[in-house]
């Protein structure tokens, strides 16, 4: 039994590294095609039906291109920095449960059915392993800036790292009225909570302090500036090529993935489709498959949204990056702690 | 298979520790210092505390070993400026060995005279969960978690007097 | 441990309570407030101390514990708190001048001596070595900044960040020291780990050891007195003042509690340790003051030589006496009001930025300033252990309790070490009234003429009548050994 368990936790492993890898490649082409629509051009569309093969162009040029090593890198930090920004990012997907589970027997390998959770680890304390985990991308942006002995490279890690810790306390605090609300710190119980209602409806301020929070961790617009290019060229990743640059940019997209899963699983009622009621009576022990289109359903949804922000809102500046992330969404965090807490204690006991 | 992964980790926390002390670079310092937590976080999931594991590794490594690098990172220390004083070094390490030694000779003889029972066989059913942490936090050590606030209060008024301009 | 009695805990500490709120109130306030109205916190921070003060003489009469045996709240923590808040009462009072005329910043400098005292509070009453520790801390951190406050001078920086550092260290081998008994026992509780203590177990000999060096190092005993000269020379010298008499106070208090009621299984050790420690600490103090060219440092090498005194009463205590547990108290006691009383005379005299710290800057005071001159030299015959003062009965006691528990090389060592110190305070003297003055003193300042006022009277009124701050003593030791017990 232990083998299987081994053997299946190794599966689940390489598909969800399959998928999401495949997943940030086409994201690079949606960005690019969305993008394209919002600014009425064509965008991409020549390597195969509707440019479906250009990520696997684009992988194929990276990896043919030359691997530039600055003179006077740091160059064993240098090497490492891309690799740890991609691998924090994807680790993270680790606990992210996207269906409840099902039974098999492996084609009738096995004489006891075995259940398999949708999920690759459940941790007691998955949402603190999430945030565990994310707060270590930053080593990798901070270092990329710094062991490239450049200017702008500096000065993108600087703010990477200046901009990260602000937001991540606004993050953690605006968690925290779910956690409340839950009772839980399992990702699992804190989905299973929202089946008469998404947490989205009575936490909607920290919602809104969380979404934000969220896009500036993953250094997206309007909270870009790590990489803002009118300032600082491409901030901490302006000296690499090749693949590196690739880890550093599907680096990016993979953040998108997590903040995109763990909205889902904290807010939008992970994979319940409706914001109330639950699955109407639907057995979904028994259509498994269908709690996992939902949540990956939304998930998408989320993806489009960080596209489109990007392409609509412009940057903002750097003194009003950490006005907003610490007084407004900081005191916000904890408004929205303090209400809920207050709602909990005097409403429902 | 866990006794082998102790020792992994065990071994990779103690490596992390003697390099920052021992590292030229002090960004490598600053990051084996986050190898250090990130091992000592892992040895915490042995000892079945997951909430520890996570809080240590999102404080320590997350937060504030980020913001060492950040002021390393300012301060733009060369390398050349913080020349290793290699004088003596066999003499040095040999002393120091000597010392570790002696010390994990006398610990060892005293773990074994504290523990001859078996405590993981008494283990509350809520240990290592956050239920069980906040419980134990904010009943039984809850003294000792409000004095912390406390001392952290007079850590950061420390900081603005010394820190702000002006004498106003 | 279940809610109402928690409840009941946090009422029963109110004393801390009061001085923390305090605190906080003066940070909050501070900003808020602009220029000379800053000056007002000066009288909220009174304010709170004086509740502090009163709250506080309530555990004299009951003693009792708070939160399931972590604080006790015995006569022995009131008589310490006694000790805390009356110094930093009048440290502050001698402050208000020195402050405003160095231009130092006022609303942090009264938060941090409130928070300090609270530290040092939680501190003498600690049974359990986790609120142990954060009260240390809580007093050191304050103390740390404290030293390093005068931003504009070098020294003062440089004591800031000397302290941080090597009180760090120290703090950390006070930690390792603590993980270490707390290895060998399972327990952090004083009075469980006596009952576990097992003197065959080298973890309990180790982790006593360290955890005596980080006391050692607060109390600025032998060896590692060497950071004391240095940090109180260039700290402002009120703050010198406060953390002379606080600092080493409380760094008494928790020693006594420790080792008396945690470590009470090796006590023969330890006493052959603080023997040892005692007598170099005194002779080393003595001998190194005698050479000083300047008066703060002067001071701060007696102030090595006094904690060499004080020990001699813990070596003496030794068993679980009364008499040795009541003399040392009553030495700490005395020490804080001719102490603070000394220091307060240099901040008196320190005008426009420059502290007064060389024998020039005093000689010919008499002429000039007769009262402050006399306030001086009483404070000096004090130090020095000359009767009728306070500090010759302190020291009286102190020998006293040595002989009668049958120390006597330890008494002979004191009694001569008085002798040499009679040669360095005096001097002081002989600058004070025979010499020229060199320099303009400052004008007259009300507030701190005040503090002095009280101080000179206190030296000298209870060096001839004691009243009964000496039976408070003996009742506060005794409250003590009742704590845990003891023979």
């Amino acid at each position: 039994m232990l083998w299987v368990e081994i053997g299946i936790s190794f599966v689940k492993i390489a598909l969800v590294l399959f998928v999401v890898l495949t997943l940030v490649a086409y994201l690079t082409l949606a960005e690019r095609r969305i993008s394209a629509f919002i600014q009425d051009r064509l965008g991409p569309n020549r390597v195969g039906p509707f440019g479906i093969l250009q990520p696997l162009a684009d992988g194929v040029k990276f990896i043919f291109k030359e691997d530039i090593i600055p003179d006077r890198a740091n160059k064993p930090f240098y090497v490492m920095a891309p690799a740890l920004s991609l691998v924090t990012a994807i680790v993270a997907l680790a606990v992210i449960p996207i269906g409840k589970g099902f039974n098999t027997t492996l084609f009738g390998l096995l004489e006891d059915p075995f259940y398999v959770k949708l999920q690759i680890a459940d941790v007691n304390a998955g949402l603190l392993f999430v945030l565990a985990i994310t707060s270590l991308s930053v080593y990798g942006v901070v270092l990329g800036g710094w062991s490239s002995n450049s200017k702008y490279s500096l000065l993108g890690g600087l703010r990477a790292a200046a901009q990260m810790i602000s937001y991540e306390l606004s993050l953690g605090l605006s968690i925290l009225g779910v956690i409340l609300l839950a009772g839980s710190l399992r990702l699992n119980d804190i989905v299973e909570a929202q089946q008469k209602i998404w947490f989205a409806i009575p936490q909607a301020l920290g919602f809104l302090v969380f979404m934000v929070s969220s896009f500036a961790e993953t250094n997206r617009l309007p909270f870009d500036l790590p990489e803002a290019e009118p300032e600082i060229v491409a901030g901490y990743h302006t000296e690499y090529s090749s693949m590196k640059f690739a880890m550093f940019f599907m680096a990016e997209y993979t953040h998108m993935i997590v903040a995109s899963a763990l909205m889902v699983c904290l807010f939008l009622g992970g994979w319940y489709p409706l914001p109330f009621g639950g699955w109407f009576g639907i057995d979904i022990e028994r259509y498994w498959y269908l709690p996992p289109i939902v949540f990956i359903g939304k998930v998408f949804f989320l993806l489009f949204l960080f596209i489109w922000v990007r392409w609509t809102i412009p940057r903002f500046r750097y003194d009003q990056v950490m006005k907003l992330g610490w007084k407004v969404l900081f005191p916000l965090g904890v408004l929205n702690i303090i209400v809920t807490s207050a709602v909990m204690v005097f409403v429902y006991k | 298979m866990e006794s082998v992964l102790f020792y992994i980790f065990a071994a990779a926390s103690v490596a992390g520790a003697l390099l920052v002390v021992f590292h030229k670079n002090p960004i490598a310092s600053a990051l084996s210092l986050v190898l250090t937590l990130f091992s000592t976080a892992v040895l915490f999931i042995f000892l079945l505390a997951h909430f520890v594991a996570a809080i240590q590794i999102l404080v320590y490594a997350g937060a504030i070993m980020v913001l060492f690098m950040f002021t390393v990172m300012f301060l733009n220390i060369r390398e050349e400026s913080l020349k290793f004083d290699a004088q003596n070094l066999p003499v040095k390490l040999g002393v120091l060995l000597l010392i570790l030694f002696i010390f994990g000779y006398f610990a060892s003889i005293g773990f074994k005279k504290s523990f001859s029972l078996n405590h993981a066989a008494s283990l509350p059913e809520s240990f290592g969960t956050v239920e069980g942490v906040g419980e134990v936090l904010f009943k039984d050590y809850l003294l000792p978690f409000e004095l912390t606030s406390v001392l952290i209060v007079v850590a950061i008024l420390g900081v603005v007097a010394i820190a702000k301009r002006g004498t106003d | 441990m279940d809610l109402s009695e928690l409840f009941k805990s946090t009422l029963l500490i109110g004393p801390e309570i009061a001085l923390i709120i305090t605190g906080i109130i003066v940070m909050v306030v501070d900003p808020l407030i602009k220029g000379e109205r800053k000056r007002n916190l000066f009288w909220i921070a009174l304010v709170g101390l004086a509740v502090g003060f009163i709250l506080n003489l309530e555990r004299f009469h009951n003693g009792t514990s708070a939160f399931s045996g972590a604080l006790s709240l015995d006569g022995f923590a009131a008589y310490f708190n006694l000790i805390f808040i009356i110094g930093a009462f009048l440290a502050t009072i001698l402050s208000k001048d020195y402050i405003e005329s160095m231009n130092l910043r006022i609303g942090e400098y009264y938060a941090l001596i409130i928070f300090s005292t609270s530290g040092m509070m939680i501190l003498s009453s600690a049974r359990e070595f986790m609120s142990l520790f954060l009260g240390f801390e809580i007093m050191s951190v304050s103390v740390y900044v404290l030293s390093g406050f005068n931003r504009r001078s070098v020294r003062s920086a440089e004591a800031g960040i000397k302290y941080l550092v090597l009180g760090g260290f120290s703090s950390a081998i006070l930690l390792y020291g603590i993980a270490l008994i707390y290895g060998a026992s399972g327990t952090i509780f004083l009075d469980e780990i006596a009952a576990n203590f097992n003197a065959s177990n080298p973890l309990y000999l180790a982790g006593t050891a360290l955890i005596l060096t980080g006391f050692i190092f607060k109390i600025g005993a032998f060896p590692l007195h060497q950071w004391v000269p240095d940090i109180y020379e260039g700290a402002p010298v009120t703050v010198t003042g406060f953390m002379s008499v606080g600092v080493k106070a409380a760094a008494f208090a928790i020693l006594l509690r420790v080792l008396f009621e945690g470590f009470s299984g090796i006590e023969a050790n330890w006493m052959q340790a603080l023997w040892i420690v005692s007598a170099f600490t005194m002779t080393i103090g003595n001998l190194a003051a005698i050479v000083q060219t300047s008066i703060k440092r002067m001071l701060a090498y007696s102030s090595i030589a006094h904690a060499g005194y004080a020990l001699v009463g813990v070596v003496a205590s030794y068993g679980g006496k009364e008499l040795g547990l009541s003399s040392v108290m009553y030495y700490l006691f005395a020490y804080m009001v001719m102490n603070l009383g000394a220091f307060g005379v240099l901040a008196y005299l320190s005008k426009d930025g420059k502290e007064c710290e060389t024998f020039d800057d005093i000689s010919g005071i008499w002429r000039r300033k007769p009262l402050t001159a006399i306030a001086l030299g009483i404070f000096m015959f004090s130090l020095a252990g000359i009767p009728p003062t306070i500090g010759f009965f302190a020291k009286y006691r102190v020998f006293l309790s040595a002989v009668k528990a049958e120390f006597f090389w330890l008494a002979i060592i004191g009694i001569l070490n008085s002798v040499i110190s009679a040669y360095y305070y005096l001097r002081v003297l002989v600058y004070a009234y025979m010499r020229e003055e060199s320099v303009v003193f400052p004008r007259f300042k009300p507030t701190s003429v005040v503090a002095l006022t009280i101080l000179t009277i206190g030296t000298l009124l209870l060096g001839i009548l004691p009243l009964n701050s000496w039976d408070l003593a003996i009742k506060a030791a005794g409250s003590f050994l009742l704590t845990f017990g003891a023979k």
